[in-house]
């Protein structure tokens, strides 16, 4: 496999459900070892681009990769390297969850490779089942009946499957969902260690925080159109102004005439990159400075502003 | 695949209800011939039922003759309704698809698996109907020769062999009810409405059976040659509506298989 | 994209589907080659044939809805059902008809050692010693088969009577076909087709058509035909163990009439000398040839007044002075009126035009009003 070929791409994917246009014209890019966060509202696109790129939709116009292979066509060859979670999990529910796990395994033939030969015998699929269960905290209840799994334990399940052949690429669709604020840390740890073992994953939530804490990049999807595909360090960088709030806000209005970007009550933006020397002329002034730095924007005020100017723009037009 | 399947469907109580409830409508009906000692007056009951009383050996195949008109074809649509539009109502279609499993193969799998279920039916018909008919009714010699439905003597090992295609024949001939329940089963993700859809499609084939005007399309009609499985049993073996009952029911499984591959491979599976 | 491969899929599928209906019917009318010789060496093929060994499985359907049921319920359902027969032809006085139904089987043998009927879901076998064919007896199954039907239908043909259809395969062998149409305009048939194997002669269709009909009203064909002589093994029967033999047929209608009816059938009717066959003067006449055929009994009171309830009740029943008429397909039916036929109700019945049995009933009128003045 060429190595320089990004995990997931796409270029100007269509989706038409009837009239309705779900996806309309994304270029995604995923590359080797990110973390790409795929942030959208409910409704914008985002679970059937997943969809798209597994296959399970077939696109109106458009072309996906998915390790360099076109999809669907090659979806038999790419496909089992790539572990999913689309729109919750599910499972038989008259089976146990160690069962699921292995009827899942043995539904499909582990393509002939250098791993994948040596392991597909019962022992084989018997030890990789318990090592997802392992992974993911249910090993203790993998006899038991998924009807009796709790909301969080299906979920658990979900992502067991997903990581049952360790795949290359993780496509997780709300991941956290249902789980306790103990399980989503797990989770989370979780995703990282994969990470630096060398899985891409693709993981798409409303889950701004997550997101961020998480993700390496993120795409931003409104209304079946990715408005924003950008590296999270980038999106986070300093803004080139400085944040000052004081209760002297009116004598430093006056001190930094002109360079004041907005005020707010007590809070100054001010158009400086320096803020030490900022401190020190504020200081030399005598005005107190209860805080001050480079401002950083949230991931939340990016995705409010692109989301809202595509709105506006709609209403314009 | 095909293991998969089977695992999935025999580990699945509702599966060994159905069977249950098969064997229940002929046992039932043994405990009251037996019970009674009326059999039904000639040409108005089931097959072979009349002939019971001598020997009750011959309940095997009269059991088989009372869950086939009805109770049979409605076990196997349900069954395979539930096929694909069960695993897209509970969400599994796509784990499946993702896996990667081919559609395809999906498809064939989850026939070959309703073809199971239909064999294992039919063989639990007849050895119940066997066990219970000697248990209940006649307890003649299991070597008793078994009269032809055309008055000659037959050997225990003859109606041993024409009992294995018999149920051969059931077999196969539900397999057009069950391709035409998978068709319907990839065209909704609701397992009852697939199976619904077969039933009626059932109920409409033997509808028109009945209707003189639609004489012109009865050779086309799947269950038209359903019956025909006591043809074996004529001596000689009448092969004719058992050739055509074949034929028959192989042109519907390919032209539904087909439909249903048309209409899966290329659907957008959004459940 | 996989969309490419979109269109054609469903366009595919149901092109299979069309073809594989359509296998059957193409196989039904596939050009059987050779053109259509003359008819009237075929007609003579034919009744060269008659009596040949054959064995087969046949189907006979007959459209006409008769509006009699009781005494005659036999003859409806022969004439307006489907009947599934299989049969073993030896020779005339060898031979096995099965009669089949969804579970059991009506077999009928005629055998060297005596006539065996065998029902199954009777568990019952009945054996007439001889030959045990009566000369007169209500049609059953064996003779809707297509060598006995055109046998019947053709005993009378003349050469110019018949011209030639267009072979088709019967069976899935090519048979060469020829039409009747017969000169007796008192004839409810209109046209008779028989389709005849090429390779043995032996009629394997007969399509029987009403004056006016566009479809047959009565069709037989073969849809297993083999003209070998069946073995002997298909042949014989030995009562099964355990089941209930009877020695001595019970006599049908026509048995019980020729026994109880005191009515002497004309020594001739619409100029057709009584078949001389019948060894009884009472009850029943037959008169009539070729496709003209016409049977004449006379009821006991109680039978022709139940027949007459439900001929005045049928549809198209037609009331002439000497009794009431009914008219389906080829087939004719008429109740004469007692007050009319000297106390005797007569039931005329056969290929006759309603025209045919009128004639027949103002015949029988005449004659008795002669018999009574004769007497009187």
């Amino acid at each position: 496999m060429a190595g320089s070929d990004p995990v997931v791409a796409t270029r100007a994917l269509v989706k038409h459900f009837g009239p309705v246009k779900a996806v309309d014209g994304i270029d995604l890019t995923v590359d080797v070892g990110e973390i790409y966060g795929f942030l959208g509202a409910n409704g914008s696109g985002k679970t059937t681009t997943v969809r798209l790129l597994l296959g399970l939709v077939l696109a109106t116009s458009g072309e996906i990769e998915l390790f360099g292979r076109p999809m669907p066509r090659s979806g038999g060859e790419v496909l089992h390297r790539v572990g999913s979670l689309v729109e919750g999990p599910a499972a038989y529910g008259h089976l146990s969850g160690a069962t699921n796990l292995a009827l899942l395994d043995a539904s499909a033939r582990m393509p002939a490779g250098p791993v994948g030969s040596s392991r597909s015998g019962r022992a084989a699929r018997r030890a990789r089942v318990r090592d997802a269960m392992d992974l993911v905290g249910l090993g203790a209840v993998g006899r038991r009946k998924v009807s009796a799994y709790s909301l969080g334990m299906r979920q658990r399940l979900g992502i067991a499957a997903a990581l049952l052949r360790q795949p290359e690429l993780l496509v997780l669709d709300e991941p956290t969902n249902g789980l306790d604020p103990q399980g989503i840390r797990e989770v989370r740890q979780l995703l990282v260690e994969l990470n630096h073992g060398g899985t891409t994953i693709l993981l798409s939530s409303h889950l701004l925080a997550e997101v961020e804490q998480l993700c390496t990049r993120i795409g931003l999807l409104d209304r079946g159109r990715l408005v924003l595909q950008e590296s999270v360090d980038t999106l986070r960088a300093p803004t080139g102004r400085t944040l000052v709030v004081t209760p002297d806000a009116d004598a430093a209005h006056a001190l930094l005439d002109g360079r004041v970007a907005t005020r707010d009550g007590d809070r100054l933006l001010v158009e400086t990159t320096d803020a030490a020397a900022l401190n020190a002329r504020l200081v030399a002034a005598g005005i107190r400075v209860v805080e001050l730095g480079p401002e950083r924007r949230t991931l939340e005020e990016v995705v409010a502003e692109r989301t809202s100017e595509r709105q506006a723009g709609e209403v314009a037009r | 695949m095909i293991l998969v399947e089977l695992t999935k469907l025999f580990r699945r109580r509702r599966t060994w209800v159905a069977v249950g409830l098969l064997n229940l409508l002929p046992t039932i009906v043994a405990v009251l011939l037996a019970v009674t000692g009326i059999a039904p007056r000639p040409g108005q009951g089931p097959a072979f039922l009349a002939a019971v009383q001598a020997n009750g050996s011959l309940f095997a195949i009269a059991a088989l003759a009372v869950v086939l008109p009805l109770f049979l074809p409605v076990a196997v649509a349900v069954v395979a309704g539930e096929s694909v539009a069960g695993e897209a109502q509970s969400g599994t279609l796509r784990y499946l698809l993702v896996r990667p499993v081919g559609r395809t193969r999906l498809l064939v799998a989850k026939l070959v698996a309703a073809s199971a279920f239909v064999l294992v039916s039919v063989l639990t018909v007849v050895l119940v109907g066997f066990v219970v008919g000697r248990l209940a009714l006649g307890n003649a010699p299991i070597g008793q020769a078994m009269i032809s439905v055309s008055g000659t003597v037959l050997t225990p090992g003859q109606v041993a062999w024409r009992t294995v295609l018999a149920i051969g024949f059931v077999t196969f001939s539900m397999l057009g009810v069950a391709a035409m329940a998978l068709f319907l089963s990839t065209v909704t993700d609701s397992p009852q409405t697939a199976s619904l859809g077969a039933m009626a499609l059932l109920i409409g084939s033997s509808l028109l059976l009945t209707v003189d005007a639609a004489r012109p399309l009865q050779p086309y009609v799947p269950t038209r040659y359903w019956l025909s499985f006591v043809d074996l049993y004529r001596e000689p073996v009448l092969l004719s509506s058992i050739d055509r009952g074949v034929g028959l029911q192989a042109i519907y499984v390919v032209v539904l298989l087909g439909a249903a591959w048309a209409n899966f491979a290329t659907k957008d599976v959004t459940s | 994209m996989d969309g490419v491969s979109r269109p054609w899929r469903w366009p595919a599928v149901i092109g299979g589907a069309v073809a594989l209906a359509a296998v059957p019917v193409a196989l039904g009318v596939l050009p059987v080659s050779g053109a259509p010789g003359s008819a009237a060496v075929l007609l003579t093929r034919i009744e060269a044939a008659r009596g040949h060994a054959y064995e087969g499985y046949a189907e006979s359907t007959g459209y006409l809805a008769l509006p009699v049921s009781g005494d005659f319920s036999s003859v409806t359902t022969l004439l307006g059902d489907r009947t599934q027969l299989r049969v073993w032809w030896a020779d005339d006085r060898t031979w096995r008809v099965d009669t089949l139904s969804p579970f059991g089987e009506d077999s009928l043998r005629s055998l060297p050692t005596g006539t065996w009927q065998w029902d199954f879901e009777d568990d019952r076998a009945t054996v007439t010693s001889g030959d045990g064919q009566q000369p007169v007896r209500m049609p059953r199954a064996g003779d809707l088969i297509a060598p006995q039907l055109a046998a019947r239908l053709l005993s009378q043909a003349t050469p110019e009577e018949v011209s030639p259809l267009p072979a088709r395969r019967v069976a899935g062998r090519p048979a060469d076909g020829l039409r009747l149409r017969p000169g007796d305009a008192r004839s409810s048939i209109a046209a008779v087709d028989v389709w005849a194997d090429r390779a043995s002669g032996i009629p394997v269709t007969v399509e029987v058509y009403a004056a006016g009909a566009t479809r047959p009203g009565l069709s037989t064909t073969f849809l297993d035909f083999n003209p070998a002589r069946p073995a002997a093994s298909d042949l014989d029967f030995s009562p099964p163990p355990g089941a209930r033999i009877r020695s001595g047929a019970r006599p049908d209608l026509v048995g019980t009439l020729q026994r109880f009816s005191t009515g002497v059938p004309p020594p001739s009717l619409l100029g057709y000398p009584r078949q001389p066959f019948v060894p009884f003067e009472q009850g029943v006449g037959i008169y009539g040839q070729g496709v003209t055929q016409v049977a004449l009994a006379g009821l006991p009171e109680r039978r022709a007044a139940e027949l007459r309830q439900q001929l005045q009740i049928a549809t198209g029943a037609t009331k002439l002075a000497e009794g009431i008429s009914v008219t389906v397909g080829p087939v004719g039916l008429l109740l004469t009126d007692p007050a009319v036929t000297a106390g005797q109700s007569w039931l005329v019945t056969g290929t006759l035009t309603p025209a045919g049995l009128a004639a027949a009933a103002h015949e029988l009128a005449a004659d008795a009003s002669a018999v009574q003045q004769g007497v009187g």
